[in-house]
């Protein structure tokens, strides 16, 4: 059964859409990650427009998060006060994102630079997550224990210098509030300009950076991208008119799904050869969106509507 | 601009059509775009007069042309800078129309010269190309003029049907006109144009409005007139879908 989306402007088959929405919930499921990066180039490889797919895709991360963060809010593993302020640098850059983005789009530019965003993103998180895991596969069969890795070592000296220092109880931290600004900043940018969550940027930079516990990180990261998500979809509804409300929805339905499966599975297999695999998944996908853009295309011309 | 007036004056001068002699129907004056819409396939209709043609007795033919609505459009053209392929020269071209699809008995060069064909307003060359730059060169202009052809003729919103129109016999011919999934709403005209012995000598007209319609037409028309609730509207639908999946993980 195909459905006509009003915003993409194309008609899909409904099983499709939800199976690949099962298909990508599955691995963040299994995985424990946004899917975001995932989902958004599988929309655009598969001919949504690329605005679009970003657009969309940040409502539908809107949903998947707030089903995250929930859980982990029940866990008491959200911390509120960094949550806002993370939040609020996440305000700043997810609106630079989108007028970035709506300046780029008026140009022709807007694929470019989401195609060029993902392969510089996913390959240096691909390519480090890779090393790691591999490393620590190899270790394990060796039967070796690295040693732990030391709390605010090098850069500890000039986090405790930055002005502005807050505290934050449920992390038991006093920092800057300029660092977790920062950090949502940067993924707020991302989250407009890719479609994702950001969570595969904010996890490592609140576990290293700010030296986060790790039982709060991962609810106090869904937390964030609840709301930048939201802001973003919003931002890109008034800028651009690219959510695509129906596609979001049929998407999310899979997602729901796919992703209780995925987490059960998950549950059976170890963590290294997890993230091996998740490693391998993301230089997939952006070795794929890295060879479209060095391939001479088929075809140089394109055709855009309605620009003066 | 001007050189299209200047046709279709030389057009009504050179050719004053009997409008009588041909008389065309649609099965669906309106084609709605809705949930289950994957595009449209129409009949046309039509039938010729033979008697009050100039020549009763010479075979014709007939060439059916459905224009969609005109369209502001630029064409891009990737050139390979620093090693990867981005979208560098562009031209814009205004009131191009968003569908084209011209259908007839035989191949066009068999029914008329293609001055002739030009002259009726038939054909990709009777379309005018005219880029908003002009200091564009020629060959340039035809360069993004064939590129432009080649992806609207790819995506099926331009199409050449040479034996599309097809004589049922006794002065009746149809044709089907199948709009493809992405195809532009607006007022669509439908021309028959009944050729004879190299020369257009009867023309009928029709109008088709394609819209969306229903649900699509509301979502549609709510993300381009109030954007602001529509994406609040898109992050309470998220919201709720979210917490409903969060309950039901919980279980």
């Amino acid at each position: 059964m195909s459905l006509y989306l009003p915003i993409a402007e194309q008609s899909m088959n409904i099983f499709f859409v939800i199976g690949m929405g099962a298909i990508v919930g599955f691995l963040s499921g299994m995985f424990g990650v946004g899917g975001g990066f995932l989902m958004t180039p599988l929309l655009i490889f598969i001919g949504v427009p690329p605005a679009v797919a970003v657009a969309t895709e940040s409502n539908e991360i809107t949903a998947a998060s707030v089903s995250g963060a929930l859980a982990h809010w029940r866990r008491q593993g959200v911390d509120v006060k960094m949550g806002l302020v993370l939040i609020a640098g996440g305000a700043v850059g997810s609106f630079f994102g989108a007028q970035i983005f709506t300046i780029l789009k008026a140009q022709g530019q807007v694929d470019l630079m989401i195609s060029l965003a993902y392969v510089l993103f996913l390959g240096s998180v691909g390519g480090l997550m890779f090393y790691e895991s591999v490393k620590a596969m190899i270790n394990a069969k060796k039967g070796y224990a690295p040693p732990p890795r030391r709390r605010k070592d090098g850069i500890a000296s000039w986090k405790h210098k930055l002005p502005f220092k807050m505290r934050f109880r449920k992390s038991r931290l006093y920092i800057s509030a300029l660092l977790p600004l920062a950090i949502g900043m940067l993924v707020g940018v991302l989250a407009a300009i890719m479609g994702v969550g950001g969570g595969f940027v904010m996890v490592p930079a609140m576990i290293y950076l700010l030296g986060m516990p790790t039982n709060v990180v991962v609810g106090t990261s869904l937390f964030q991208i609840i709301f930048v998500t939201a802001l973003t979809t919003i931002f890109h509804s008034v800028n651009t008119q690219t959510v695509d409300i129906l596609l979001a929805v049929l998407l999310l339905v899979g997602a729901v799904v796919g992703a209780q499966i995925g987490a059960r599975v998950g549950l059976k297999m170890k963590g290294e050869q997890l993230r091996a695999l998740l490693a391998l998944m993301v230089l997939l996908v952006c070795m794929k969106m890295g060879v479209d853009l060095v391939i001479e295309p088929a075809e140089l011309y394109s055709v855009g509507l309605g620009e003066h | 601009m001007v050189l299209r007036y200047l046709i279709s004056l030389l057009a009504l001068i050179v050719l004053v059509l009997p409008l009588s002699a041909t008389v065309t129907d649609l099965s669906d004056r309106k084609v709605e775009i809705r949930y289950q819409f994957n595009g449209a396939e129409l009949v046309l209709f039509g039938a010729v007069k033979d008697s009050d043609l100039p020549d009763s007795n010479a075979p014709y033919d007939v060439v059916v042309l459905v224009m969609g609505p005109r369209q502001h459009v630029t064409v891009r053209r990737k050139a390979k800078t620093a090693g990867i392929w981005i979208n560098r020269d562009a031209v814009k071209f205004h009131d191009i129309p968003g569908y084209y699809v011209i259908s007839a008995t035989r191949p066009l060069g068999d029914i008329a010269r293609a001055k002739q064909m030009t002259l009726a307003g038939v054909g990709f060359d009777a379309l005018v190309f005219k880029a908003d730059d002009p200091t564009i060169e020629a060959i340039e202009l035809s360069n993004f003029r064939a590129g432009f052809l080649r992806r609207r003729l790819n995506e099926q919103l331009f199409q050449l049907n040479p034996t599309g129109v097809e004589i049922v016999g006794e002065g009746l011919f149809r044709t089907n006109i199948s709009l493809p999934a992405n195809t532009p709403i607006g007022e669509f005209t439908i021309e028959a144009i009944v050729f004879q012995g190299g020369e257009p000598v009867a023309k009928s007209n029709l109008v088709l409005d394609v819209d969306k319609a229903g649900f699509e037409r509301a979502v549609y028309d709510y993300a381009n007139n109030w954007p602001f609730f529509y994406g609040l509207t898109a992050v309470f639908i998220a919201f709720g879908a979210g917490w409903l999946a969060g309950l039901a993980g919980k279980k």
